[in-house]
């Protein structure tokens, strides 16, 4: 029953943030006329101007595999790696918990054939022991993972939310760019020679 | 457009598999070792003597008539020691065939000719064993009778 309304949740959701980028997706198709004709300017300036672009589209599928990842795209390093960090957190802890949850139920089966053929009171009774001890640790590793599995998801709606309707395009910006007061360094990817390497150092 | 079916339909299957990867917790079985062989009910203990005069602990118990998985009764007794390794068996007591078993105990150690010291204290546990499986059930408690030196 809960992870069917999981399921739901998660359906109206997607549903949601499917439909949202389709409609990006419609506002570009009409769009790409109007910015043809106009002079190319400069990629901030042209995201300003249009907050539907590709590299939203982008940036929406970027974010709905990877949380984070598209805000990072867009720009919102800080914002962006916020989110990453977060939902792979709570994930890898989602996970641990699963795998203890796995660990255990193996543990349990276990200990149930230990226990059948158990031949006296005492045996029979260590084997009980221990199958309840093993069953109170299960519960808490399933409230653990039921509650960071929901935790992963918030972040990850959160962070749908936030690409769809709070992240504006900052305009590209070369990989690896690196400012300090007197110099910069930065990797630009070149269609023709592969990679550009530009450093500058002001004296 | 057809980029983006995919990428829905990619994301619902990656949903469908985080929501019902989750294992679910297995349930702990009913335990039957607590009733599988009927315990030892009211046990007791009485000083008298034999016809012939010797002196003798009269040990009885009485179980759970209702549940037939019971062949015979482990008594085990220890002579002032109540530590667990002291006790020795003594006696296996078949199941009656009709009312309660009870056990007479006129070892050599409770006449007072053997006695060392004014009295003797003695310790009785009863374990049952089962029909099914020669399942061992659970230990009584322990009995403590206190014989004196005439």
């Amino acid at each position: 029953m809960r992870l069917n309304f999981r399921l739901l949740l998660f359906l109206t959701l997607l549903i949601g943030s499917t439909m949202s980028v389709r409609a990006y997706g419609a506002g570009i198709a009409g769009q790409d006329s109007v910015r043809r004709q106009q002079p190319d300017t400069t990629v901030q300036a042209s995201a300003q101007q249009n907050s539907w672009s590709e590299r939203k589209i982008i940036s929406v599928v970027f974010s709905t595999l990877i949380p984070g990842s598209g805000q990072t795209y867009l720009g919102h390093t800080e914002k962006g790696a916020a989110f990453t960090l977060g939902t792979l957190t709570s994930g890898l802890i989602t996970i641990l918990s699963e795998n203890n949850i796995i660990g255990r139920n193996e543990r349990l089966d276990e200990l149930k054939a230990q226990y059948q053929v158990a031949t006296n009171y005492i045996a029979a009774d260590t084997i009980w022991a221990k199958m309840v001890s093993t069953r109170s640790i299960l519960d808490k590793d399933v409230r653990r993972r039921d509650l960071f599995l929901k935790l992963t998801v918030a972040f990850w709606v959160a962070n749908l939310v936030d690409i769809l309707f709070f992240s504006d395009d900052k305009g590209e910006k070369p990989f690896g760019l690196l400012e300090t007061g007197r110099t910069s360094f930065a990797l630009v990817p070149d269609p023709k020679n592969g990679i550009n390497v530009s450093l500058s150092i002001r004296f | 457009m057809k980029k983006l079916a995919v990428f829905a339909c990619l994301t619902l299957i990656f949903l469908y598999l985080l929501v019902h990867g989750c294992t679910e917790p297995q349930d702990l079985i009913t335990p039957t070792h607590f009733t599988r062989v009927p315990g030892v009910l009211n046990l007791q203990g009485a000083v008298g003597f034999t016809p012939t005069g010797k002196r003798l602990v009269l040990v009885a118990w009485e179980y759970d008539t209702s549940n037939s998985n019971i062949r015979s009764w482990d008594l085990t007794r220890s002579v002032n020691d109540t530590s667990a390794a002291a006790f020795v068996p003594l006696e296996i007591i078949r199941k009656p065939a009709s009312g309660f078993p009870s056990y007479s105990d006129t070892s050599a150690v409770l006449q007072g000719h053997n006695m060392v010291t004014d009295s003797v204290d003695v310790y009785y546990k009863i374990i049952p064993n089962g029909v099914l499986n020669n399942f061992v059930g659970q230990p009584s408690d322990v009995l403590h009778v206190i014989v004196r030196k005439l």
